[in-house]
Order: C-alpha cells, then structure tokens, then sequence
C-alpha cells in the first residue's frame, strides 16, 4: 500500500514540475510561429530527461549518495570546478527567469509593474524554504502545479487536428525561418532538460532516504511522470498553434501569453493561465534554489538538509537566501523577463555536457553501482543525449544570435 | 580485510564528525615518512586554502584575495589525525567535534552571528533531530 502512494507521488511530483516558465514561454513561441511542427523536439526533450531522471534516481538509491557529492569524490576537486561554475550561473539565470514568471503573472493580476513582484516572490519563496521541510516543497508544489492540466482542457475544447499533432512527432525540415526553427528547436530543449531537475531530483532521493527497494518507484515514476508532463507540454504547442498561428501573432512579450487560454475557456481561461504561470513559476524557484543550495553543501561537504533548522545547515541556508536574493535583481533592475527566459534556456542546453558525461561514466562504475549498472537500452540512450548535448552545445550561440530575436 | 585506494576511494570523501554531522571533504592526505619504519597515512587536511592548492595557483590567489576582501584571519585550515578515523564506507566517520574544527568557523560564525538572528532561524526548544 505504501509503494503505491509512493509511487503515485512520484508520478504526481513529474506531472506537476514539469511545466515552468522555460517550457511555457519556448512551447508557445514553437506553436506560434510553426504550429504543431516543433511537437517531435518536445517528444525528444521528454524522453531524455525520463532517462536522466531515472539514471540519477537509480545512482542516489543505489549508493546512498547525491550526482553532486559522486562528481566531487569520483572526478576529483579540479574537474568538479567546471560543473559547479557551469550549473551554477546557467541555474542562476534559469532562477531569474522563473521569479520574472511569478512577476509577469503577478502584474496582470494586479496591474502593477513586474519589478516591484520580484523580491516579494523571492522573500516568500525564502520564508517557506527557512521554514518548511523537504516534503512540503516538493508534495507541496507540485500538487498545486497540476492547475496546469488546464492547457490539456484548453486544447481539447479547442478540437485540434490531433492526426496533425501525432504527424508532427516524426521530425520535419522547416519551410521558412530556418535559423528561427533551430534556435526554438535548441530553447525547447534547454527548457525540458535542465541540470537542475536531475541534481534536485538526485538529492531528493537521499533526502527521502531511497534504497534498492525504490528503483520500481523511480522507474515507474521518471517513465510515466514525464510522459504525462511531456504530453500537457504538448499541449501547450497545441493550444499557440491553434490560437497564435492563424491570426499570425508572434509571441514577443508575456503580455501576449495570457490570451492563450482566453480563446478556448473565456475570462475564467484568463484566470487559470495566470494562476499557473504564477504557481509553476514558483514551484520551479524553490526547486532551483534549493538545488543551487544542494550543489554547493555536497560539493564541499557541508551539512545539508531542508528537514534541518536553519541555525543546523547554516552555509546551505544561507546559500539558498543568498541565490534567491542575487536571483531577484535582474527583473528588479528591469530585464525582460522574455528575453531572460530564452537567453537562458539556450545556455542551458549548452551546459549539457559538463553534467552529462560524467553522468554515463558514473552509472558504468561497478565500484559505485554494484550490479544496478546502465543496461545496453540506457548505454545507448545516453550516447545519443551525450551525442545531442554536444551538437546543442555548438549549435547553441550562434543560433542565439542568428534566430535570437 | 578490504583495500582502498587513497586517491580513488579516500581523497575527496565525505568527512562526518562524532555527532553525526558533515564536516567537509578530504581535501588531501599527508603521509608521514620516518626512518625506521614505512610510510604512513598521518593527517588529513580539510579547508579552503588545501582545496585551492589542489587546483592551481590561480586558485590560491583568488583564495587570497577573497580572503583578503572578507577580512578573515584564521586560517581555515584542519588537520585531522589519522587516528581519528572510525569508520570507512560511502563517508568517512572521525572521532572529532566539528564545532572545534577551524575548517568548520565559517559555518559556526554564520550560525551563531547570522541564522540564528533570523526569526525561526533556531532549532525549536526540545526537539531533536
């Protein structure tokens, strides 16, 4: 009875994370401006994080320890620098552009200035990390995040050609914008993959104490979670495609965003939209701070544990205080939140491969995983995320500045 | 009776104190060699300054300079007897207090003078955890 609720947790724990300013903003940008064609790099997306997510839940259950503190002890101090630098400012950003989502949602609201929301979200978000614990985050958040099941109603009210949405799961050239197609092509990834889902989710695995006896509920969780997150961010494609592209809208500000779920469900789409930007955003900046926190406290051992009073962990309270602070001043200064949103997906994606290789190195350590080591099915896999990390990394700048604006 | 690697298995490792608690990472080895008898493990350090030897003078001089703008003196640097260990596994558990460790003064100054001046900063009265 109790592997059932656990499970259901996980799947609900995917379900509700998954959406979040990155895959909000990059999926409407796709269906606005290729309707359903982007549908297949979504797909792609999904299936990489369910194996990553998976992998690291496997490696934490299995060896009692967190990706972050296997990085540090198996590659050592010198080449640990480069991804703590790497996912460390690339998560910063991901960070700002999240409390820019809780902004933005929260002046369409009111009518007040997005600046004046960031350091509230941030102080808020502060306080329930000083005092809640690691349940209450996670469980917390993403049972509220399921508000955005409404882009799966929106899209059905709207009776889509879903045989055209299927069709687009099988990759297609672009007719037009070719250096636009690839750039949102690399955005939509760096929004689905993102380091700091798999270091959050790697230590939550410890937090909850995992062992052997949770790999089903990992697996099950990773697989079924992110098929159904990965489909409601389809949907999200579906719903821009058949409310931006006829009317030829390009989404170049927020302010745009919330006519997405007014077409389909009317004032009360308006209303829903807001809530969910304004939820999932803040769901994703707890995860965010806490993972930064996380990174830091098992990369030079410190003690760490949300489920510890603050005065117990005190360098890893402070580091989530200090990241939630340093994360609230570009949108506090004025930044886009849009431009800040895409300009740090793309760095995203081109961070990939610091984490991502030594990830397969690691779930192929007899000394570290015992017999639970990669099958061939998820050798393979990761030769080609590694293989797509690498191409992403190349492609990722110049395609910002060609397909950028 | 197990082998380890030092570089592999001991380097880096997770150090827990005798409460149970982290106290940061092996962040080198010191072998003490004598005449008479063989080399021996004798002292393991843990600190900012170590780590920053381990990685390049680059490093050691931007350690200084941090250290320098935020007007520390101490020196930030443990030295754990070897003898000290109990226990070997996945982390490495010392017979020491990791309130006593100068590795560790920026965690007790940032607990004692910051967090718990922080409303609900303090563990609450009688709980233990």
């Amino acid at each position: 009875m109790k592997k059932w609720g656990e499970l259901a947790l996980g799947v609900v724990t995917c379900i509700g994370g998954y959406l979040e300013i990155g895959s909000i903003a990059t999926a409407s940008q796709a269906g606005a401006e290729f309707g359903f064609q982007l549908v297949w790099v979504l797909a792609l997306g999904t299936v990489c994080l369910a194996f990553l997510l998976e992998m690291t839940g496997r490696l934490s259950a299995v060896s009692g320890r967190t990706f972050t503190d296997l990085l540090r002890e198996r590659f050592g101090v010198r080449f640990f620098l480069a991804p703590l630098i790497v996912v460390f400012v690339v998560s910063l950003l991901v960070l700002a552009a999240e409390i820019g989502g809780v902004s933005v949602a929260l002046q369409m609201a009111t009518g007040i200035g997005f600046r004046w929301w960031a350091i509230p979200t941030a102080l808020v978000a502060w306080v329930l990390l000083w005092r809640g614990t690691f349940g209450l985050v996670e469980q917390g958040t993403s049972m509220l995040g399921l508000v955005a099941l409404v882009f799966g109603v929106g899209a059905w009210a709207l009776h889509p050609q879903w045989s055209a949405v299927g069709a687009a799961l099988v990759p297609s050239a672009p007719g037009h914008d070719r250096a636009r197609y690839w750039y949102l092509a690399v955005s939509i990834l760096g929004a689905s993959v993102s380091p700091y889902l798999y270091l959050f989710y790697s230590a939550g695995a410890v937090e909850d104490h995992w062992t052997v006896e949770h790999l089903t509920v990992n697996r099950v969780s990773a697989a079924v979670g992110n098929l159904f997150g990965g489909l409601l961010a389809i949907t999200v494609i579906v719903v821009a495609a058949m409310v931006f592209a006829p009317r030829h809208i390009r989404v170049d500000g927020y302010e745009q965003l919330a006519l997405l779920l007014g077409s389909p469900l009317g004032r009360a789409g308006f209303a829903l939209f807001l809530a969910t930007l304004c939820i999932t955003c803040f769901g994703a900046t707890l995860e965010i701070a806490l993972a930064i926190a996380y990174m830091l406290a098992q990369g030079f051992g410190w003690q760490w544990s949300e489920n510890l009073p603050p005065d117990q962990d005190a360098r890893f309270s402070i580091s989530y205080t200090a990241v939630l602070l340093l994360a609230a001043l570009p949108i506090t200064l004025g930044a886009d939140p849009l431009a800040l949103t895409n300009i740090s997906m793309t760095l995203t994606a081109a961070s990939l491969p610091v984490t991502v290789v030594p990830l397969l190195v690691l779930m192929n350590d007899r000394a570290v995983m015992s017999r639970y080591v990669n099958g061939w099915i998820s050798n393979a896999t990761m030769v080609v995320i590694v293989g797509l990390a690498l191409a992403l990394f190349i492609a990722a700048l110049p395609l910002q500045l060609l397909g950028g604006s | 009776m197990g082998r380890l690697c030092l570089v592999h298995d001991v380097l880096d490792a997770q150090l827990v104190d005798a409460r149970q608690r982290k106290i940061g990472r092996v962040d080198d080895l010191v072998l003490a060699v004598g005449e008479g008898h063989p080399p021996r493990v004798a002292v393991i350090l843990v600190g900012g300054p170590v780590r920053a030897e381990r990685i390049g003078r680059w490093m050691v001089r931007l350690a200084h300079v941090m250290r320098a703008l935020g007007r520390l003196r101490r020196k930030g640097v443990s030295r754990i007897e070897f003898e000290r260990v109990r226990c070997m596994g996945a982390t490495i558990q010392v017979e020491v207090d990791g309130d006593s460790l100068e590795s560790d003064h920026i965690e007790n100054w940032l607990a004692t003078s910051v967090v718990r001046r922080i409303p609900f900063g303090r563990r609450a009265a009688g709980a233990h955890t």
